[in-house]
């Protein structure tokens, strides 16, 4: 029931694909883009610091000694300004728990910043050395990405650890050519499903009208499934492709036969019993694509089959991996996932032609 | 059986009752654990009468989702079928009685279905979706329908009991008066 979309690929999407199946994926396109825990798409958030001037270099481990800085270890700890002639420096001092940062990124004044002498008594400076103590707004959380990092160094100097991976999604291309090609053509699968689905459950609906299932390790496409939600209101097209995948493994537990089930491949169901029950545990390791945002129940089944990585093309308004929430990122979950959506998505600039000219 | 429309005139147990349900609820969570399964268990309640009854059968199934709440909805439907009686007029006017919170995924399954009302056990920390981890029962999810209304609490210390059990091999017979809808397993699949 395995198919290999490897060497003999085209020979084998020829002749699954019908030629209306190849007309419509005119209608897709392909933007793929990540789907990441908002701490990646967040903006700048700050934290008040308290900040004294300063003159000569040499001597500002003397208040470093005596102010370590344990938290916001990100943050450089002095800040050079030549246009000021007496004070070229300004060093971090510590948080200012006592001032609030407001809305707007701009300190809000609630009390006096205390000099440096009130501060720590036990720092022995020359006068001419130190200027006064203000309080400051700094980013308060390390940057993950490059722009957040520009966007935290325009406020204070800030250190950046950049994660390779991470970059390479944000900048692309997020996958090689062949491997979009075959990012495509097991999204074109779960779109063709879907479409057979339809002539065979009409008025089904679930969150995405196809799901394929595939191991990455093999490059075979494991199961594709279309949703069967006129027998069961929650055979989403993602359940019935986990519940096939349990199949393949000699369990499972959807009984379905031909007239309310599509079976992609062989028109043949899983054996019940196999010989073989090699599969890992769940659908551990595999990749997962769907024609559109899976809904909450579908993600946490997808979450608690801990799949490896999922792609979807078209957002769905209550979607659980982008749209209403982010569950793949989900802290204290004790599985996550990568998604990236965009992958065949329904490209509007066509439907909106075909539109326009229907009205007119 | 139509007078039991949710909001007008409809079953409402007392203290006492929601116990008694609860304690059929916990029969097939030590069944789960006999089993080799999450002890989780749980009873549609409609119309006063036991419906449907499910426990986790997620080993036996190799399904991830084969958690006793979704197990209990099929045999629900059977139910209904047998009885020739509509299962969202059912499922509308039932109590779901489960020894744990349910999960994120069932939660959006059981308000999907727009259940009546969940009656659960101990509090689900890692994966509950009734307020734990998530509040997939209340928040504006116009495809889900209203929100769902939840009650916690009933026989929680139990429940925590036969969970650490299963994840660290104590004794479910020793009494832990300490936990306090708290739960400690490292997965718990409900
Ligand atoms: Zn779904
Ligand atoms: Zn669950």
């Amino acid at each position: 029931m395995a198919v290999s979309v490897s060497a003999k690929k085209r020979k084998l999407s020829d002749g699954f694909f019908e030629d209306d199946d190849k007309d419509q994926f005119s209608m897709y396109v392909t933007k793929l883009e990540p789907v990441l825990a908002d701490d990646y798409t967040k903006g700048v958030q700050f934290a008040c610091m308290m900040f004294v001037h300063f003159t000569i270099q040499k001597q500002y481990k003397e208040l470093t000694t005596h102010l370590p800085m344990p938290r916001l270890q990100h943050l450089k700890r002095v800040k050079k300004d030549l246009s000021n002639k007496d004070h070229p420096l300004s060093v971090l001092l510590c948080p200012d728990d006592k001032n609030q940062s407001s809305e707007d990124g701009n300190p809000k004044p609630c009390h006096r910043t205390p000099s440096l002498r009130e501060l720590c008594p036990a720092i022995d400076l020359p006068d001419d050395v130190v200027g006064g103590t203000y309080t400051v707004l700094v980013p308060s959380r390390a940057p993950l990405t490059r722009a957040q990092f520009e966007a935290a160094s325009a406020v204070w100097p800030t250190t950046f650890h950049e994660d390779k991976y991470i970059s390479r999604l944000l900048t692309g291309p997020i996958l090689t050519c062949e491997e979009q090609e075959y990012a495509e053509d097991y999204m074109k699968f779960a779109i063709t499903v879907a479409r057979r689905g339809r002539q065979l459950q009409q008025d089904s609906a679930g969150c995405s009208d196809g799901c394929v299932i595939v191991d990455p390790n093999t490059k075979k496409l494991l199961i594709a499934a279309h949703p069967v939600t006129k027998q069961h209101p929650l055979h989403h097209a993602v359940m019935v492709a986990i519940d096939l995948v349990a199949k393949q493994q000699g369990a499972g537990s959807y009984t379905y036969r031909g007239e309310h089930l599509f079976i992609a491949n062989t028109g043949e169901l899983p054996a019940e019993q196999t010989s073989e029950k090699t599969g890992p545990y769940l659908c551990t390791g595999y990749d997962v694509y769907v024609t559109a945002e899976p809904c909450i129940m579908c993600s946490m089944a997808l979450v608690h089959s801990r799949i490896r990585r999922l792609y979807y093309g078209d957002p769905s308004p209550d979607g659980a991996l982008g749209t209403k929430y982010k569950l793949h990122t989900q802290p204290g979950l004790n599985h996550k996932f990568e998604v990236f959506r965009g992958l065949l998505m329904k490209d509007h600039t066509v439907s909106g032609v075909l539109n326009s000219s229907v009205d007119a | 059986m139509d007078n039991l429309e949710f909001g007008a005139c409809h079953y409402s147990p007392d203290q006492e009752q929601h116990e008694f349900w609860m304690e059929q609820a916990m029969i097939l969570a030590k069944d789960a654990l006999n089993s080799g399964e999450v002890p989780v268990g749980c009873i549609f309640v409609y119309d006063e009468h036991i419906v449907a009854k499910g426990r986790n059968q997620v080993n036996m199934k190799k399904n991830a989702t084969r958690h006793a709440e979704l197990v209990a909805i099929d045999m629900l439907m059977e139910w209904c079928q047998m009885k020739n009686v509509g299962f969202n007029h059912v499922i509308k006017r039932s109590i779901l009685y489960v020894t744990v919170e349910p999960c994120i995924m069932c939660c959006g399954a059981l308000r999907h279905l727009q259940l009546g009302l969940v009656v659960y056990g101990c509090s689900n920390d890692r994966f509950g979706g009734c307020g734990s981890v998530l509040n997939v029962h209340a928040d504006d999810l116009t495809s889900l329908g209203p929100p769902m209304k939840c009650i916690g609490g009933y026989f929680g210390d139990e429940a925590v009991s036969l969970l650490k059990h299963f994840y660290h091999g104590e004794n479910p017979n020793t009494p832990c008066p300490k936990i306090k809808k708290k739960v400690h397993g490292d997965k718990i699949a409900s």
